[in-house]
């Protein structure tokens, strides 16, 4: 008796997830790198029972990561799915390569993934699912490279998104203040030179490139901004300094320190805290209609 | 016929009262021994109390400085927002009475001014007596704002044998007026206020040590508590919070630190308390599993 019940609660178990659990994987063709690179969408229960429209999350991921990487690196594999259902999102995981950073590339052309997410992304996923296709709707964060793409994409076209955030975000593709062994520096300075230019020989050339010198844009934008990092992680002191800026030129924004490290259990944790952060700004901007 | 129709709709009826049934409100009289008075609480319980056997983690929340028991359900801008967070995170919500400026101490001086003892004993007590409750630490969890910030983190840290978790919202992490950005004549009253509590203090040492959490960050880390504290950028206490945070950072005291937007009144307040209880929610369903 005991064990038919287990069997069917089982069962059940899995009748009820292939019912509600829904991710899609896109092919997103790029305009500008002549290549296609797949997304991963996550929608919510609630969207096959209605005919509204929703919100978007789009949700980055850091370096030498890909895609799918906040739907099989989190400690918890349902974090998606959960989240997508309990604030009724659209939650979608673009592709960013390696290290891309998010950036137009000035250097390498087969590295232009601002105009993918900002161009080619947005308006796949618009034409693709019943988005809320305005700026109202439009919510994006990430974490480490992720969380960098997120305020850098964010502070570009402010007009796309109408809050952003970031994670253990890697803020400055210059480098200063990263806590890092010598080593480690300078194949991420490499790394750098290659998207973006020698540093060594023009370091004015990083600026437009770093998201804490952007900090006075950030506060003419009207963005709204939640950003948190470990007290353990690397990236600790540059994302004291975007929050100083922040603080010092009356940018309303919501920044927070935890115990931890650059690591899957911070960011999984952290995400619960953005998407109510989220969800709060969604709702009061579009009350009613969400 | 006419009979069906109409038991038809007495079942309708009872079907429709239960899925709009919502958090439960109860005010309750608690006798303090300690003080020889009796005082209230607001207790809320969540609409999935009245139908299910199982016990529940309940969270205090303490009220700030000035304010009483019904503060937290009829200041908010949003007055259904406590029985929403008790529903939306199925915990158990209480709401006691901690006096006008008591700072939530037992006074040395005053008789009636034994709050600590109230909220960590005589109010628990009642609460685990009376509801469903989660009895051990492992299921109790306590915050509040301003003078109940400090109140929240102190009990707490005096008694992690009973709480697992502590909050603050513009908090006051340190009791010293003069760290405050306020005016000379509102220091001067919670300075005389405190020596009326505690005593006479030496001018040259520290302020109250052992009644001011800024002086107890060993004892802080030593209770291993689940700890979040945060503050608006333009509130009159940003800067001791941001001290504490400081220090619990040097001396390796895991905790969730946040500055916001806003200063010390209610929509601050309203926005605060969510985290709050998303983080106490991870933390209780931790120990839980």
């Amino acid at each position: 008796m005991k064990k038919n019940f287990l069997v069917y609660l089982i069962i059940f178990q899995m009748i009820s997830l292939m019912v509600f659990a829904k991710t899609d994987t896109l092919e997103i063709a790029s305009t500008k790198m002549n290549k296609t690179y797949k997304a991963a969408v996550t929608l919510p229960k609630s969207y096959e029972n209605n005919q509204k429209s929703f919100p978007v999350l789009y949700l980055l991921h850091g370096g030498i990561g890909h895609f799918n990487d906040w739907l099989t690196k989190s400690p918890d594999k349902n974090l998606i799915q959960n989240l997508a259902d309990q604030y009724n999102l659209v939650i979608v995981m673009p592709e960013g390569e390696v290290f891309s950073y998010y950036i137009d590339s000035p250097v390498d052309k087969n590295s232009q993934f601002e105009s993918y997410i900002v161009k080619d992304v947005i308006t796949k996923i618009d034409r693709t699912y019943r988005t809320i296709a305005s700026k109202n709707g439009r919510v994006i964060t990430g974490l480490s490279m992720g969380g960098y793409g997120a305020l850098y994409l964010s502070g570009k076209y402010p007009e796309l998104f109408v809050a952003a955030g970031s994670m253990s975000g890697a803020l400055n593709p210059d480098l200063q203040g990263w806590k890092l062994p010598k080593e480690a520096t300078e194949n991420l300075r490499k790394a750098f030179d290659a998207i973006i230019g020698s540093y060594n020989t023009d370091p004015k050339g990083y600026e437009p490139y770093s998201v804490i010198a952007m900090a006075d844009k950030m506060k003419t934008n009207g963005v709204s901004l939640i950003f948190d990092c470990g007290t353990d992680d690397f990236l600790i002191e540059p994302n004291r300094e975007l929050h100083r800026r922040l603080v010092f030129n009356n940018t309303p924004h919501d920044y927070s320190e935890r115990p931890g490290g650059h690591s899957w259990p911070y960011w999984e944790n952290s995400l619960y805290f953005h998407a109510l952060y989220f969800s709060k700004i969604l709702k009061s901007v579009n009350s009613g209609k969400y | 016929m006419k009979n069906a129709v109409i038991i038809l709709l007495v079942f309708a009826c009872t079907f429709f009262a239960q899925k709009v049934q919502a958090a439960v409100t109860d005010t309750l009289a608690i006798q303090s021994l300690a003080m020889n008075k009796t005082l209230k609480a607001v207790v809320i319980t969540p609409q999935s109390y009245q139908s299910s056997k199982k016990n529940y983690p309940v969270v205090y929340l303490l009220h700030g400085g000035s304010g009483n028991y019904k503060n937290w359900t009829e200041l908010t801008p949003d007055k259904s927002l406590v029985a929403r967070m008790a529903d939306l995170f199925d915990v158990i919500i209480v709401m006691p009475d901690g006096g006008t400026s008591s700072y939530y101490f037992d006074s040395p001086l005053l008789r009636d001014s034994q709050y600590e003892t109230f909220i960590s004993k005589e109010v628990r007590e009642k609460v685990d007596k009376d509801y469903r409750t989660i009895k051990t630490r492992e299921g109790r969890a306590i915050t509040g704002l301003s003078m109940g910030g400090h109140g929240a983190v102190y009990i707490a840290t005096k008694h992690p044998d009973l709480y697992c978790a502590a909050g603050s919202m513009s908090g006051v992490l340190n009791i010293n007026p003069s760290t405050w950005k306020v005016t000379p004549d509102f220091a001067k009253i919670r300075i005389d206020n405190f020596k009326k509590m505690i005593g006479e203090r030496e001018e040259s040492g520290p302020f109250y040590p052992g009644f001011n959490l800024i002086t107890m960050t060993e004892q802080i880390k030593a209770a291993k508590l689940h700890l979040i504290f945060d503050c608006g950028v333009d509130d009159f206490l940003i800067e001791p919070n941001r001290e504490m945070h400081k220090l619990l950072t040097a001396n390796g005291t895991p905790h969730d630190y946040t500055e916001r937007p806003g200063k010390h009144e209610w929509p601050y307040w309203e926005n605060a308390l969510p985290y709050h209880l998303l983080f106490f929610q991870k933390v209780l369903q931790a120990k839980k599993q």
